[in-house]
């Protein structure tokens, strides 16, 4: 697959720019971000597709954030209340990335935890849709109330995609089929909606969320980020493992629990795999361990196919 | 079938059973905590094997403790006894031990033989109901060879059992036992020890725990008392001495024989002959109670000369090796006597060394004297060589050269006699005061006529060994004139005394020899005794006493130890023919002794021993009897006689025998005179090392699986 248009020793020369290990050191996520979308389009050819309209389609509530000069001041002195005039066919494509915030996406002894994997990547998606003039929107996907920033396709609206992410600390439980039905229910246009999560909840629910989004007509993309030890459990001898979102704990014999251990992992991922690929969702099981342009070339591969 | 451990003390290793489990509790302690997410998948893991997990837990320990105590038990060398078991079906080979005692105590008669024949005839039951391919090691408490006997099949072991023969040694079980186990301690795992003796107390005496325990604590020894039997009865005659030692030749000896009741009855009328030559000699009877001991004497006249045997005979009993006892005596040289006339002035008719060397000098008819007289004058002392002589007599010496009294009493005290005869001269002067048994009590003085008269308790004193029941007798019509009473002191003992009880002869002992103190003089200036009938045996019998010296006690060997032919330096290589009572004639040849000491003197009093630096040792004395002894130089003639030990019939208990060997597992079983009891079982031993080592690997590799398998 060629689909970012680089030679295989164009790849190598720049797979660098992916390895977490790399990005890792890596602070500030703007940065990274940049790192890794630069790298991965070094070699493409650029081709910008614009495509602006001006048609007027309908107005939406002001959210901070967006650009004081979209508001209908007109509106305003009609209804006394600020609305943003929304255009069809304003940009390409509405893009929402919904990234796991549960405790569970705090683990990792890599370089990079899920967490930071999860949010490099999509800062990474978002720099990259907004470099193609789509519109961005970041939900954060917590136990309850979620933090939602709208789609825009301004290039200023990367700076607030990426202090969400950085602001956020990930914790407690997990609510992911939640923020995913909000979405769906809160989702006006159809899009394309980014999931990044470890997908630790109940599948069931997961999966009629995801359901939910795709009948919406969204496409859907799973980022379906698990740590190097969550998948081969490379524990040896006695172990009191602990939950980290829970207080419960139970104490097994590593060698013991491994192999049952990794075939139920495996059921849970091939479920998982089945599920979206019946939704026709697109998963991308991925490992911290990983390098990040990974994901983003199986993304691209899979956009141009959309458009084809 | 009874399981047993070589090494016991390795099953204390079966305390490392906690080691699994103490491994088990180290490794909680060194928990890791993991944190994980997927946690719900883990826990949905252990619902799913938790059941399977923790059998496979419990079956872990169970194989990790079961080989650890299998370690312990292999290190313990676990053997499987099939006692009990049919003997030549059993899984593998046996090697039979067996010990028999043909001790001398094995000889007491029972119903049917011996005890040793019927100790022969189980062990030839056992014998015969091995497998052909079991094995036997046969073992004689009393053997000439040293060293472990062959393994022998069946018939061979048979040939061999029946070759066993009675000995009148004493047994020596224990070390038999402890040869026994070394020698088949290579096929520990199928040998079968089995004990046929009487259980003799005295045979059993070394048996000791500690050294006993060191080789058997992994072996069951199944000791087979044979015919055992209340009421035992056995006289036997414990030792024979003869006085004197050496006997004179053509002189009388007294043969005394301490005869004891070793049987649990009253014995009456017990005849006890004196044998001399194979001739009966004399008889005597006497009862014993039981554990009883009384002497019997018999006075005999000694032959010419050479070496004679003799044997004191029992009346027969059960245990009739003990009734017999031989003894061998070579006839003494002449007595040598040395006559010290300290008046020699006088004519001869008047002096004491006519007296006393015609006295001396007499000869039986057709004989010769005994004794050899050579006299000196009292003032030839000084150059008297006193080692060549047996006797001094004394007589009327006054006056003693420088020195002289003191070499007199060394001779004496050295085992040299001495007649010290009062006089004129010798009254005021004692050479030996302070270590003679008398001194003149008085100055001596005329009296009337008196008669000599001997004690009535002094009547069987040696020194009237030739005057009959009553010397009295013939002291009657002797006359005293003149005498010089004397004191006793010391040890000694009043033989002659005036009728009013005054001492005149005084007898006693002085170092090893004898002296006698004599109040009168030995001619007719003081007494007529010299020219009475009763002068000669009187004079001979104190010749004879204090001149042989101590009671002797006959030499001889115990059987079963071994004669020692020592011969000089010059005869190396030469040919010693042993021949011993059975008939049978062993060739031995001199070699130098391992232990040469040329300078050595020959020790005194050990038969056989010649002195010199060379050697024949013969160690066949297993019957009791005489042992002739034909050395380049001479014949020299051995009696063996039953060591004292074996007169013992009192037996272990076997209460006694458990409390003697605590720890060790044995059986004490009897078979009776008639053969109807069983001997014994035979035991197989089937070491368990390589089963349990196979066991071992089989639970090393289960464990290694069931480990691995998740």
């Amino acid at each position: 697959m060629n689909i970012s248009g680089r030679s295989k020793n164009q790849s190598e020369e720049t797979g660098r720019f992916f390895d977490p290990s790399v990005v890792a050191r890596i602070s500030n996520l703007e940065l990274r971000a940049r790192h890794v979308v630069e790298g991965l389009m070094s070699g493409v050819h650029r081709s910008r597709a614009r495509g602006f309209s001006v048609e007027f389609e309908e107005h939406r509530p002001y959210t901070p954030g967006d650009e004081f000069r979209h508001i209908d001041w007109k509106a305003y002195g009609k209804f006394d209340r600020y609305l943003i005039k929304q255009y069809e066919d304003e940009t390409n494509l509405r893009a929402h990335l919904l990234v796991d915030a549960s405790g569970s996406m705090d683990f990792g002894d890599g370089p990079m935890t899920k967490w930071e994997y999860a949010a490099t990547l999509a800062a990474s998606l978002g720099h990259l849709l907004l470099r193609q003039s789509d519109a961005v929107g970041l939900v954060l996907s917590r136990e309850s109330d979620d933090p939602f920033i709208p789609a825009k396709a301004v290039r200023r609206h990367m700076t607030a995609l990426l202090s969400t992410l950085e602001a956020e600390r990930p914790g407690g439980g997990t609510g992911l089929a939640r923020s995913l039905i909000q979405l769906a229910e809160g989702l006006r246009r159809r899009g394309m909606v980014a999931i990044f999560s470890d997908l630790l909840e109940d599948p069931e629910s997961v999966r009629r969320a995801l359901r939910l989004i795709r009948l919406k007509g969204n496409d859907v993309v799973v980022f379906h980020i698990l740590d190097a030890e969550e998948l081969g459990f490379p524990y040896e001898g006695l172990a009191r493992v602990e939950d980290v979102e829970t207080d419960r704990n139970m104490t097994v014999e590593c060698e013991v629990v491994r192999d049952p251990y990794l075939q139920i992992l495996q059921e849970f991922l091939d479920t998982t795999r089945d599920h979206c690929r019946r939704e026709g969702i697109h998963y991308v099981l991925l490992s911290t361990a990983e390098p990040l342009d990974r994901a983003l070339v199986r993304f691209l591969a899979w956009r141009s196919k959309l458009r084809m | 079938m009874g399981l047993q451990f070589f090494h016991s003390y390795m099953l204390w290793g079966l305390s490392l059973f906690l080691l699994p489990i103490l491994i088990h509790f180290l490794r909680r302690r060194r928990i890791q905590i993991v944190r994980l997410p997927t946690f719900e998948f883990l826990l949905r893991t252990q619902r799913r094997i938790a059941r399977r997990s923790q059998l496979k837990n419990w079956i872990l320990l169970a194989l990790r403790i079961s080989a650890v105590s299998l370690v312990a038990i292999l290190a313990a060398r676990p053997l499987l006894s099939n006692q009990g078991w049919a003997v030549g079906s059993s899984w593998s080979p046996v090697l039979l031990t067996l010990i028999v005692d043909n001790s001398a105590s094995m000889a007491y008669r029972t119903g049917h033989g011996t005890r040793f024949d019927l100790a022969k005839r189980a062990a030839e039951r056992l014998i015969q109901r091995l497998s052909p391919q079991d094995r036997v090691s046969l073992w004689a408490t009393v053997a000439k060879e040293s060293g472990r006997p062959p393994v022998l099949g069946k018939r061979a072991a048979l040939s061999r059992l029946a070759s066993i023969r009675q000995s009148d040694a004493a047994g020596r079980p224990f070390r038999t036992i402890q040869e026994a186990m070394s020698g088949t301690a290579a096929e520990v795992d199928r040998r079968s020890i089995i004990v046929l003796s009487d259980m003799a107390r005295s045979d059993w005496e070394e048996l000791r725990v500690r050294g006993l325990r060191r080789l058997l604590p992994h072996t069951r020894i199944q000791f087979v008392r044979v015919a055992p039997e209340s009421g035992t009865q056995d006289i036997a005659v414990r030792d024979v001495r003869l006085r004197p030692w050496p006997p004179r030749a053509n002189t009388p000896f007294v043969v005394v024989a301490r005869i004891a009741n070793q049987g649990e009855r009253e014995r009456e009328q017990v005849r006890v002959s004196l044998y001399l030559e194979e001739k009966k000699m004399d008889e005597a009877e006497l009862n014993l109670k039981d554990g009883e001991e009384k002497e019997v004497s018999f006075r005999v006249l000694a032959p010419e000369g050479g070496i004679f045997r003799g044997r004191i005979e029992a009346s027969p009993d059960k245990l009739i090796p003990t009734n017999l006892y031989y003894f061998s005596a070579e006839i003494g040289r002449k007595n040598r006597v040395l006559v010290i006339d300290g008046d020699p002035r006088r004519g001869l008719i008047e002096s004491e060394s006519f007296y006393i060397s015609n006295a001396l000098r007499a000869a039986p008819p057709g004989g010769n004297s005994p004794v050899h007289v050579e006299v000196a004058a009292g003032y030839e002392m000084g150059s008297v060589d006193w080692d060549r002589y047996d006797l001094v007599i004394a007589c009327n010496v006054g006056e003693w050269p420088v020195d002289a009294a003191g070499l007199l009493r060394r001779f004496v005290e050295r085992g040299g006699g001495l007649l010290w005869a009062s006089g004129s001269l010798a009254a005021r002067t004692v050479p030996g005061a302070g270590w003679l048994p008398a001194v003149p009590d008085a100055p001596y003085r005329m009296t009337p006529p008196q008669e000599a008269v001997v004690p009535v308790d002094s009547w069987d004193h040696p020194v009237f060994s030739r005057m009959g029941r009553n010397p009295s007798r013939l002291f009657s019509r002797t006359r005293l004139r003149r005498v010089s009473p004397l004191k006793s002191v010391g040890n000694g003992r009043v033989l002659l005394t005036l009728p009013d009880g005054r001492a005149v002869l005084v007898v006693g002992r002085a170092g090893a020899g004898r002296v006698a103190v004599w109040g009168a003089t030995c001619d007719r200036e003081w007494t007529d005794i010299p020219v009475r009938p009763v002068f000669v045996p009187f004079l001979r019998g104190l010749v004879d006493f204090l001149g042989s010296g101590a009671e002797g006690t006959v030499a001889g060997i115990q059987t079963g130890e071994p004669i020692e032919v020592r011969s000089k330096t010059y005869q190396i290589g030469e040919v010693v023919q042993v021949r011993s009572p059975s008939g049978d004639e062993e060739t031995l040849r001199l070699e130098r002794s391992p232990d040469d000491d040329r300078l050595r003197p020959p020790a005194s009093g050990q038969k056989g021993a010649e002195g010199g630096a060379v050697l024949a040792r013969f160690d066949g004395t297993f019957r009791a009897g005489f042992y002739e002894i034909r050395k380049p130089d001479g014949l020299e003639l051995i009696a063996a006689n039953i060591p004292p030990s074996e007169m013992i019939l009192a037996s272990l208990g076997d209460n006694e025998l458990r409390d003697r060997l605590p720890g060790i597992d044995l059986t004490v079983r009897s078979i009776r005179a008639d053969d109807s009891e069983p001997v014994g079982a035979i035991e197989g031993w089937m070491d368990l090392g390589v089963i349990l080592f196979l066991f071992l690997a089989a639970i090393l590799v289960t464990e290694g699986r069931v480990a691995d398998r998740s």
